[in-house]
């Protein structure tokens, strides 16, 4: 019934989960073998200065101990130091995520502008050739490895036509590449999803229904086939977004693209444990709220959630 | 047994013999999947063959021959320290196929028990299983990947092991839900009335209805996996050098691309040929595996 | 004799499968008179739900109209291009279909859903026609509290409610024909009573031809002016309810009825045999496996339809 309690509750739903990360975070970095100490000390320093770390880093006081001076920091937005910069993990992430957020939108637009219409059209006339298009699309999308085709992009672009940039992120044409490589990979899924969940769509009774009041078949396709298709397509487009940050990672390190894939990868290169440990943390948790970004866009499409939400917290 | 019941039974036991050469008519008739067996099997064969194989030494390295372009006599060029990237594609043909194989193999088998028990039990370990496969699922696969290589370390096995694991949370989801709506069902329901022990009735009646979406997952998760293993050695989180792993082989060759593509664009170019074959499998299998009627005519015009 | 609204001559509609080709209407023969109710009955997979598609011009591959004519008020519904039949369907020739609970579309309200016909046909905006029509229709199906009911998604309502929002959109535009294909097999025994006379009265109020299809032969005789029954794609009898009902012609019609007269005392009559198949049906005449009555040429011959004074059956035993 009300699209504000769905929120609350599934904003409250997400905390277990969230909660979950960050025990899971705290036990992969102690299991990590290496002593973080010795390391930031560095391999000549003598066996005083790894102590005196020990203790700055509190590494010494009991596990329970250790995991709530994490808790507390996290809570305090304190994601530790980075090991490499000296700097708060937390100001390197921020310094970059700007760049992610514009290369996971403008890839998520070319993807959905080509992808969707793709969908639509493969559904309806499966044999033409727009259709078989698609087809090859879609599993275009969900075979090639996106370093290899950034690589390739690169090659034709960059090298062979010298008109697109190839690494870095000054200019606006800096994005073209990156963008065009990220979305192929998620142009797969959208288009084979579109396609089934409109022919699931166009095949329903209430279609059938649509047709016999004599409604032309364009209102038939769209405010009968699409709009209830949409329902799944949003959520591949919220299950995507796993595949988005996965693919935005490798796609950055291929264009030196400056956001915080690019940062991860280097991090585990200079075994920068507060950092990996922060990117994952962020990268997770912006993932849960993503999610229940989508999962919100969902109940507002489609009324028959709302109404089970509701009832459920009613407890009837 | 009356006259009517004798012509049921017959009239079922023709269905099923139907409807297993229907979903082999099917599969046959889906081109896509054809060609992807033959890809597979291409690659396969390849591996396989491998030892006996006119090849050079994949390790031979010839800094003389360095970043050699494709000739006529070394078909697809050499690297940056002169090994033949032919033979390296070939030889590292067996190391992909594995790796997909057997992380596959892993996280299907952890993903099902898990996802059996969790649906047919439900309570407490139903709960608890969910929320972890939720912390589990928060991670797209890759980072996940990444994270369980960041903690186990680099290396073949590793790759298997974290790649196997990142798989696992999809398959319980996969398996609950299916289980759920098989257990609704009456003949599970008979079979609990007669007493029959609950492994016996997961085992008999609700593993076999699990198992065919299960295959065509575990089909497109084998396509998947390649190239998260491949991702992994691009980063140079995965196989070590100087195994020529097809991924590795990319992430060491990328800083050629502007004067020798060639090193990067064979090996990349055969994860894209098997991850393609797995998904046209994938598909050619989902779709003969769908209980649906196929139609005769493709275009009938009215 | 009043005229003839619809008339359906030879009408063959087959469905090309992998398995072979589905004759799901071979050959039918009928007519519906003006103002009357024509009840169609038979088992599942007898061709009476294909028959209904096809008058409205909804059958689409792997099927198709494969012979025969449809002529509604003169005009050979099989010929017309797709924009021609969009203005009749919906406005002229209407339908109701058996589940109100796939049949509507759960992401728009009711009324928007029934507003759409006098979009289409009658130029209206959806909500001034939310507004003005359909709540008067909401009134005529007796949906209680019709002004908010428009505004309510189907989910909202129960399932006689649903279903009288597909009436609605059925008898919208106040069509020449309606057909009713099972509307109420999908709902409880005690609604279907009230949606059964709703129907009724409706019909009669505004005085259009109806073909309501059911497989209970006690519905249609109810509901009926005239009853056609159909078996594997056949028309094998057709004549008044009260002539059909009480004085079977056809051994098919005959067994259907014997199958609901039973009491305790006897054993439960059923028809021997098993449904035929559509795509290998049985030689001569389809009813032969299954009749009491059946002789060496029922096996070979296709019987023909027979009109005897005023009933049309098609059976050997009917002389020929």
């Amino acid at each position: 019934m009300s699209l504000y309690r769905y929120i609350i509750s599934r904003l409250i739903q997400a905390l277990p989960t969230l909660l979950g990360i960050i025990i899971l975070m705290f036990i992969l970095v102690r299991v990590l073998p290496g002593d973080p100490a010795r390391l930031i000390a560095g391999l000549e320093a003598s066996e005083e200065d790894v102590e005196r770390i020990r203790e700055l880093l509190g590494l010494n006081k009991p596990l329970y101990l250790q995991f709530i001076d994490y808790f507390t920091s996290l809570l305090r937005g304190d994601l530790g130091k980075s090991i490499k910069f000296g700097t708060p993990v937390i100001n390197e992430i921020m310094a970059r995520f700007p760049y992610t957020v514009q290369l996971a939108i403008v890839s998520e637009l070319f993807a959905v502008l080509i992808g969707i219409p793709l969908g639509i059209i493969s559904a309806i006339k499966p044999y033409s050739k727009t259709g078989y298009i698609s087809t090859v699309v879609s599993l275009i999308g969900s075979s090639m490895p996106i370093y290899w085709l950034g690589l390739m992009l690169i090659a034709l672009f960059s090298v062979q036509l010298k008109i697109l940039p190839s690494h870095g992120a000054e200019t606006p044409k800096h994005i073209i590449l990156p963008a065009l490589t990220l979305a192929t990979l998620l142009m797969g899924n959208i288009v084979r999803i579109t396609k089934a969940s409109m022919i699931e769509a166009m095949e329903s009774n209430h279609v059938i229904t649509a047709r016999s009041k004599g409604l032309s078949e364009r209102v038939v396709i769209l405010r009968h086939g699409l709009r209830n298709a949409m329902i799944p397509i949003v959520t591949i487009m919220g299950i995507q977004l796993g595949s988005l940050l996965g693919g935005a990672i490798l796609t950055e390190t291929v264009f030196a693209w400056p956001g915080i894939g690019l940062l991860l990868v280097d991090s585990i290169f200079y075994r920068d444990y507060p950092l990996i440990q922060g990117i994952i943390i962020f990268f997770a948790t912006i993932f849960i709220l993503l999610n229940i970004i989508v999962d919100i866009l969902y109940a507002y499409i489609d009324p028959r959630i709302r109404e089970t939400l509701w009832m459920k917290e009613q407890r009837l | 047994m009356d006259e009517r019941t004798k012509v049921i039974i017959e009239r079922l036991q023709e269905a099923r013999k139907t409807q297993m050469l229907l979903m082999w008519a099917r599969f046959k008739a889906n081109i896509g999947a054809l060609i992807g067996l033959i890809l597979l099997s291409g690659i396969i064969l390849m591996a396989i063959l491998e030892p006996i194989l006119p090849l050079e030494d994949p390790l031979a390295f010839n800094l003389g021959k360095s970043l050699e372009p494709p000739s006529l006599s070394c078909l697809f060029g050499r690297d940056e320290i002169g090994r033949d990237i032919l033979s390296r594609v070939v030889n590292g043909a067996k190391y992909s196929l594995g790796i997909a194989f057997l992380s596959v193999v892993l996280g299907s088998s952890i993903g099902l028990v898990l996802g059996l028990i969790s649906g047919y039990y439900g309570g407490w370990i139903d709960n608890i299983i969910q929320r972890v496969t939720d912390v589990l699922l928060s991670f797209p696969t890759l980072l996940l990947s990444i994270a369980l290589v960041s903690v186990l370390g680099v290396g073949l096995t590793n790759i298997i092991l974290s790649v196997g694991i990142s798989t696992i949370p999809v398959y319980i989801r996969l398996t609950r839900s299916l289980v759920l709506q098989v257990k609704s069902e009456e003949y599970v329901t008979a079979a609990q009335v007669i007493g029959k022990s609950s492994p016996y009735i997961i085992i008999r009646h609700i593993l076999p209805n699990v198992l065919s979406p299960v295959i065509v997952q575990s089909t497109y998760y084998m396509g998947l996996t390649i190239l998260i293993a491949a991702g992994l050695g691009f980063l140079g989180l995965g196989v070590q050098p100087p195994t020529p792993e097809w991924g590795a082989m990319i992430g060491a060759g990328r800083t050629y691309i502007f004067s020798s593509p060639h090193v990067v664009t064979f090996p990349g170019l055969f994860i894209f040929i098997t991850a393609l074959s797995f998904n046209l499998i994938g598909d050619g299998l989902r779709d003969a595996l769908d209980p649906r009627v196929r139609v005769l005519i493709k275009k009938v015009k009215i | 004799m009043s005229e003839k609204i619809l008339s359906i001559e030879n009408l063959k509609v087959y469905y090309y499968l992998h398995q072979g080709v589905v004759k799901a209407v071979d050959d039918v023969s009928l007519d519906v008179f003006k103002g009357e109710v024509l009840g169609i009955a038979g088992e599942s997979g007898s061709g009476k739900s294909t028959l209904a598609h096809a008058i409205l011009g909804l059958i689409k591959p792997p099927g198709i109209i494969v012979g025969g004519k449809i002529i509604f008020k003169g005009i050979d519904l099989t010929k017309l291009s797709q924009d021609e039949m969009r203005k009749i369907r919906g406005s002229k020739i209407a339908m109701v279909f058996q589940d109100p609970n796939t049949y509507l579309n759960p992401v728009y309200t009711s009324g928007f859903q029934v507003a759409e016909v006098f979009e289409a046909h009658n130029n209206m905006k959806i909500v001034d026609a939310i507004k003005s029509k359909v709540t008067e229709i909401f009134r005529l199906v007796r949906i209680p509290e019709p002004s908010k009911r428009v505004y309510a998604y189907p989910h909202e309502l129960s399932g006689g409610m649903r279903q009288r929002v597909l009436i609605s959109i059925g008898i919208a535009s106040r069509p020449d024909l309606l057909i009713a294909d099972e509307p109420t097999s999908s709902l409880d025994v005690t609604i279907q009573a009230e949606i059964l006379s709703l129907i009724k009265e409706i019909q009669s109020q505004i005085g259009m031809a109806m073909i309501f299809i059911s497989h209970d032969l006690g519905l249609l005789y109810e509901v009926s002016d005239r009853i056609a029954i159909m078996y594997a794609g056949k028309l094998v009898e057709v004549g008044k309810a009260h002539d059909v009902i009480m004085n079977p012609l056809h051994p098919y019609t005959k067994a259907l009825l014997e199958s609901v007269k039973y009491t305790r005392k006897s054993k439960l009559p059923v028809i021997e045999g098993a449904p035929p198949s559509l795509i290998n049906p049985p030689s001569g005449c389809r009813f032969h496996p299954r009749c009491k009555y059946a002789t060496d040429k029922c096996k070979i011959m296709e019987p023909k339809l027979k009109t005897i004074d005023n009933r049309v059956v098609c059976c050997h035993l009917y002389g020929d």
